[in-house]
């Protein structure tokens, strides 16, 4: 009994290793939803965030400013895991097919974040000091110009921390994906998650297949937190005394 | 030359400026004091719209910076709707000899000056006239801030920008130099300030004195015509409060033409060829420093002289 659990052992092992492959795949395809979703919360954060402090001077930002808000209202008053339902089942009313690609989940995801990063974007406009804005335009600067050259780099310095902290919930948050797939039918999306889920229910090894993911992301979360040092200290070089 | 008409500003009920007008031309120092709170910061944001005032207008060399205030111009009243109603109820007393026409009209502008009768909607007429003002007479507000600089009792240098490119910013973004001219006239301007070894560093090394006359020689970057002071020194340590009146002393026997909110009274009586004093959001007294402060004639301001001086 204790020799075969032994060499069962070794076996779980081995059998990992054969499939670094599947979870180096895995590991890409994770990263790619949440890089391509970080990137487009991102721009629309930045975009939404911009039309919420814009000056409500015509009735084109008016308009702008009432679809951003309703905008983040639905998203952050509404389960992640129900919009990505969505997202997906518009494609397949808009486009009629089951569309089960890695498209869905990172446009999904961006979408999702977008309205977060939005809200963490304009506290980080709002923490630059009024005067920053008002020197710009006493110059002749437009708002826009001011905007773009002091105040965005220094609210985006003031984010850091709150950006990353999205950042890495984004990536954990990604591994509903396969389960997502698996309910809407024909899972084609393999996460970390979604491999170690399909690898160890056909291998018999389930826990140490999720546990090997759960280092995983371990590792991600990690290094995506000693590059938030690295950026923090880059953008620190203004304060130095 | 700076031309404020009839400026009014409420920040919601709070009625802080109150038929402020002031003529500011070319060469002049003005030196605006008072008490705190009575609008001196706030008029001095109006000249360069920072703040837009509720009514009246702000003129800058002939160009209206302002939206045109339709209560500064009697064509445009008599052109309203509210006008013509008032007129044609009122028209008996021309009728029946009471008035003659240009009685009543004067009286009727009167009364729709006084209670703001005027709304957004005054039909076609007085929507084009408002809108030939603009055209005749408008200007874009950003070309005129070139012109104008404004010192901040804060400093408010760009805290992501090194010295030098504070300097630079707006002359290169604006296009008015190129990127070597801006950079050598920055550093000009800083030899003369003693500065030079500061271009690299950003603003957070510097002590407030140096950011202050940084700050001065930001707005001097742009060539301006006039420049804007709001408590340049009230933020400074005592010992620093010279050195940034040193600076601003020999703008000013440069010719500048300077607006200076200050607490500075020496400064004032010293440098000022006029001074304001404000009070309740109005200009209470103004006259020549001397004047000023050695004759005072407002009790207010003999009370406000009695407490600073
Ligand atoms: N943005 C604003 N919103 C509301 N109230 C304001 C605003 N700015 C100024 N006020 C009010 O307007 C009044 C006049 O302000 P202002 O700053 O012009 O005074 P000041 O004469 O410059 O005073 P101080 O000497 O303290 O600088 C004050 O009562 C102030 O509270
Ligand atoms: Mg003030």
């Amino acid at each position: 009994m204790i020799i075969s659990a032994t060499s069962a052992d070794q076996n779980v092992f081995e059998m990992l290793w054969k499939d670094r492959g599947l979870f180096g795949n895995a590991l890409l395809v994770t990263l790619a939803i949440a890089g391509v979703a970080l990137l487009i919360g991102l721009l629309i954060g930045l975009v939404c965030a911009s039309i919420k402090i814009a000056p409500k001077t015509n009735i084109f930002v008016k308009i702008l400013d009432k679809i951003v808000g309703f905008y983040i209202t639905v998203i952050r008053g509404t389960p992640t895991l129900l919009q990505l339902l969505i997202v997906a089942n518009v494609i397949l009313v808009v486009f009629k097919t089951m569309s089960t690609n890695i498209f869905v989940p990172m446009f999904a995801f961006g979408l999702n974040s977008g309205a977060y990063m939005a809200e963490i974007f304009r506290s980080g406009f709002n923490s630059v000091d009024k005067g920053q804005l008002e020197a710009g335009r006493s110059l002749g600067l437009s708002w826009f110009a001011t905007t773009r050259k002091i105040i965005i780099p220094q609210a985006v310095k003031n984010v850091i921390p709150t950006i990353f902290n999205e950042v890495i919930i984004l990536v954990k948050e990604t591994s509903v994906v396969s389960y997502i797939m698996m309910v809407i039918g024909g899972n084609q999306v393999w996460d970390l998650l979604g491999i170690a889920d399909k690898r160890g229910t056909s291998t018999g090894e389930y826990l140490a297949y999720i546990i090997t993911a759960a280092i995983i992301y371990l590792v991600v979360v990690l290094l995506l937190t000693l590059v938030q040092k690295i950026i923090e200290r880059r953008f620190s070089i203004s304060d130095r005394r | 030359m700076i031309d404020v008409r009839n400026l009014y500003k409420n920040f919601g009920k709070v009625k802080v400026l109150k038929a402020v007008s002031v003529q500011i031309e070319k060469g002049e120092k003005v030196a605006i004091i008072g008490p705190s709170g009575s609008g001196k910061s706030t008029l001095l944001r109006c000249m360069n719209l920072l703040e837009e005032p509720t009514y009246g207008e702000v003129w800058i060399n002939g160009r209206l910076i302002t939206p045109p205030d339709p209560y500064l111009h009697r064509e445009i009243i008599v052109s309203s709707k509210t006008f013509k109603r008032i007129y044609a109820l009122r028209v008996s007393d021309v009728e029946q000899g009471y008035k003659t026409e240009a009685e009543l009209t004067d009286d009727i502008i009167a009364e729709i000056k006084q209670r703001d009768y005027l709304r957004a909607h005054e039909g076609r007429t007085y929507k084009k006239l408002m809108k030939n003002v603009v055209r005749s007479y408008g200007e874009n507000v950003n070309k005129v801030r070139r012109g104008i600089g404004m010192v901040f009792q804060h400093f408010n240098l760009f805290n992501n920008k090194t010295v030098l490119q504070n300097l630079t910013l707006a002359p290169t973004l604006l296009g008015l130099k190129s990127k070597e001219q801006a950079n050598a006239y920055a550093m000009t301007m800083l030899r003369r300030i003693g500065l030079e070894d500061k271009a690299h560093v950003y603003p957070s090394t510097l002590s407030g004195g140096q950011k202050q006359r940084i700050a001065i020689v930001r707005a001097l970057c742009m060539n301006p015509e006039y420049m804007l002071f709001d408590e340049p020194t009230s933020a400074l340590d005592p010992e620093m409060v010279g050195e940034v009146l040193q600076l601003m002393k020999e703008l000013a026997d440069e010719g500048m033409t300077m607006v200076i909110v200050t607490h500075e009274m020496g400064f004032a009586r010293e440098v000022a060829t006029r001074v304001l004093f404000m009070d309740d959001g109005r200009i209470k007294e103004q006259g020549p420093p001397e004047k000023l402060f050695g004759d005072p004639q407002d009790p207010r301001l003999k009370e406000f002289l009695s407490k600073v001086l």
